[in-house]
């Protein structure tokens, strides 16, 4: 077990230097040098750029430069924009309340995350338990809803209600705190003087009157997944023998359920995890771009309209290292909780 | 009199022939039909993807028509027009519309001018358009039949900033957001038949660089690279020169999965026994791939197909609505809903309608999903299905 999770985490690096070649190549597809917008500045910071970036010689010194900066310090590039480092960019610029990207991008996904499972727990165990009636067909149906409606859309109609069913924008009160006028506002983390206030009771649930409508908007796909393999295991589970066996002992239908089917139900779920990190990332991406969080996603998106390369570039690179943990995680997890398999 | 009792013989023969043996399109056929959700989904698509083609002659104006009073003023922002059609016994019929400004919010609107009548015409003259792209003609199933600048429009989802129309760029719009997906679908399915009957007939040191590949592209996160292919795309590229390109990137980014689930089926029916004997015979590699493998895999390919489909419209969306996929002239339902982008409070506060298309990309996006899962359980013969599957 150990010796093939090694081979696969060693195996990881020759996947991420293919894949770091990919993201270079298809950046070096945008038309035109880079630097020259810089060279309305000044002069020396366009040779900076040019040294730093080699942009005057081959493509494949400009690529040894790039990942040789990654591997021996860590160093992204910078951000033609500012000429922040990447890193500074990407994941940790800001503070917390103004938005550090990476504390949010991780707040809002395993936030999403949890709250998808709490969701999805109980109507799938319901859905199976009442298989073939209209209950089951309505969870059903709700599941295809939750798998077919883009989650642009989605947020869009979420900002919708808010503004136009129940006008936010015009409820405003009086904070204490602030000692102003303050009104709901619906994209951001935080309203007016919040952000720069000191935390209360108040601010925080600012901070939630925010986050929720990201949280549902990034939950909502995997919601419907897992509710479609929660039911479907269930159903697996609640057919087997020992399942039968437990009933005629007299046990109640609710310990039968959740102590006897459920925990071996869940055991394959649990490997799904992490094949559902990825999409966490992508739900968090469209949320970040129509709600507009300071997530990482989101000063991608910023750095895509833009055209900073070396920012999208880390940014594609941070993505998929997200994929390919997922995908370890899950197999990890599969081996772990199935004994039956086995890796040599 | 002979012959009659001859034809009537091999009648019945046959008949007990198919009742004996149904072809297995025929099994499909028939699991599907029982599938009532999977059944009701096909004939929603199916009306959907109608209005579509039909879209010019369902649409009382042409997609990017600009509509203007008499003084030549745009009628921007119309709300949906379809609340105030009035009938005089089964005649319908609008009225003129009217300028309105609100002195307060500064926003300025459309009503109703009950002095103007106008009725709603059946099968009218209106714009020219080529119906299929290919026939000209300029028969609207409906319209007021007003000419341009009068008062009497029938904008029956409203109209944009420009003031075009709403349901006309929808329905034109399908054309392009459902129009992609086959597309995509086609060219993904080219390299992933290509590649995954490749590596799971050869096997080996194929296989494995195969895999390889397909696991590289497997690790690349879509969206963002789908997001950073598009912006690489040259801005000054005609719209349907973009179009393709993004049915390309589309299709790199969605070939992989295909290839692994193909090369998975190649394997398993490589070692058939059909296949070991046509190999006997002498057939050729590729003959025992294309003439022999690849069919009996296709009842996967549709339902792969049918699954892949749509994804692919919603990435299409996607990518359209934040501005990175298609452009202007061509229109899509994402590409419709982009309006709200800027200023999003504002338009979603005062002009509603303007995400009627996502209700578009919903309706087909769930319907496709249905199909699919309909499909699937149609397909696979290891499902047993039961009447509560349904």
């Amino acid at each position: 077990m150990l010796t093939y999770l090694l081979r696969r985490l060693l195996y990881t690096i020759p996947l991420l230097l293919i894949i770091s070649v990919i993201v270079f190549l298809v950046m070096q597809l945008s038309p035109g040098n880079f630097c020259t917008t810089l060279k309305l500045q000044s002069e020396q910071i366009y040779n900076e750029c040019v040294e730093r970036t080699g942009i005057d010689q081959s493509i494949w010194v400009q690529y040894g430069k790039w990942i040789w900066g990654i591997v021996s310090g860590f160093d992204f590039g910078f951000s033609f924009q500012n000429g922040q480092p990447v890193m500074t960019q990407l994941f940790t610029s800001g503070t917390f309340e103004s938005g550090n990207p990476l504390v949010w991008t991780l707040v809002l996904s395993f936030g999403a995350m949890i709250l998808s499972w709490l969701l999805a727990l109980p109507l799938g165990i319901y859905a199976a338990t009442n298989q073939g009636t209209w209950r089951d067909w309505a969870v059903n149906v709700f599941g295809f809803i939750g798998l077919s409606i883009p989650n642009f859309f989605l947020a869009i109609g979420i900002l919708w209600m808010l503004v136009v069913v129940f006008q936010v924008g015009t409820n405003c009160w009086q904070s204490e705190q602030l000692g102003q006028n303050v009104c709901l506002g619906v994209s951001g983390l935080f309203d007016g003087g919040y952000v720069t206030a000191s935390w209360s009771g108040e601010k925080f649930l600012n901070l939630i009157w925010h986050l929720w409508p990201a949280l549902l908007v990034i939950a909502a796909a995997n919601l419907a997944a897992i509710v479609r393999y929660v039911r479907s295991e269930m159903l697996n589970v609640l057919s087997e023998p020992y399942v039968q066996t437990a009933r005629s002992k007299g046990l109640s239908e609710r310990v039968v359920v959740v102590k006897h089917a459920l925990k071996n139900a869940l055991n394959p779920l649990i490997s799904m995890l992490g094949y559902w990190l990825p999409s966490m990332f992508e739900g968090t991406l469209v949320a970040a771009m129509i709600l507009q969080l300071p997530t990482v996603e989101g000063a991608y998106w910023t750095a895509l309209r833009q055209g900073d390369q070396y920012v999208v570039m880390a940014g594609l690179l941070f993505f998929s290292m997200i994929l390919i943990v997922g995908n370890l995680l899950s197999d990890f997890l599969l081996a772990w909780v199935n004994p039956k398999i086995r890796y040599q | 009199m002979a012959t009659s009792t001859a034809n009537v013989q091999t009648a019945s023969t046959e008949k007990t022939a198919t009742l004996g043996s149904r072809s297995q399109a025929a099994l499909i056929w028939q699991r599907f039909k029982r599938n009532k959700a999977g059944f009701i989904a096909s004939i929603i698509l199916g009306i959907l993807a109608l209005m579509v083609i039909f879209a010019g002659l369902l649409t009382p104006y042409n997609a990017s028509s600009f509509h203007a009073d008499a003084n030549s003023i745009n009628f921007d922002y119309v709300p949906p027009m379809i609340t105030w059609i009035h009938f005089d016994g089964v005649q319908p019929y609008v009225h003129g519309l009217k300028r309105t400004y609100n002195p307060f919010t500064g926003v300025k609107g459309f009503e109703e001018n009950t002095e103007e009548r106008f009725d709603i015409q059946f099968f009218v003259e209106g714009e020219p358009y080529l119906l299929f792209g290919l026939i000209p003609s300029s028969i609207h199933l409906f319209g007021t039949g007003q000419p341009e600048g009068s008062t009497g429009q029938l904008f029956l989802l409203g109209t944009d900033r420009f003031g075009r129309d709403l349901f006309s760029r929808i329905l034109y719009g399908g054309q392009m957001a459902l129009g992609v997906a086959p597309l995509v679908v086609i060219f993904s399915f080219i390299i992933g038949i290509f590649l995954g009957g490749i590596s799971g007939f050869y096997g080996n040191k194929v296989d494995t660089f195969i895999q390889r590949t397909v696991e590289v592209a497997m690790s690349l996160p879509r969206l963002a690279l789908l997001l950073a292919l598009s912006a690489m795309l040259p801005p000054e590229w005609p719209a349907t020169a973009r179009f393709w390109g993004i049915v390309v990137i589309l299709a790199i980014v969605g070939w992989a999965p295909l290839a692994r689930v193909i090369r998975g089926q190649v394997l398993a029916l490589r070692e058939e026994e059909f296949v070991q004997a046509s190999r006997a015979l002498g057939a050729s590699d590729m003959r025992l791939i294309f003439k022999h493998i690849l069919p009996n895999t296709f009842g996967y390919l549709i339902v792969s197909a049918t699954l892949a489909a749509p994804s692919v419209i919603l990435l299409e969306s996607v990518l359209s609505f934040f501005g990175f996929g298609l452009q202007e002239p061509l229109v899509s339902w994402g590409l419709l809903m982009k309006d709200l982008t800027e200023n999003f409070q504002f338009q979603i506060q005062f002009h509603p309608w303007l995400i009627l298309p996502g209700f578009f990309i919903f309706i087909s996006v769930f319907t496709f999903n249905y199909l699919g899962d309909a499909l699937r359980d149609a397909v696979d013969p290891f499902t047993i299905s039961k009447g509560e599957n349904s």
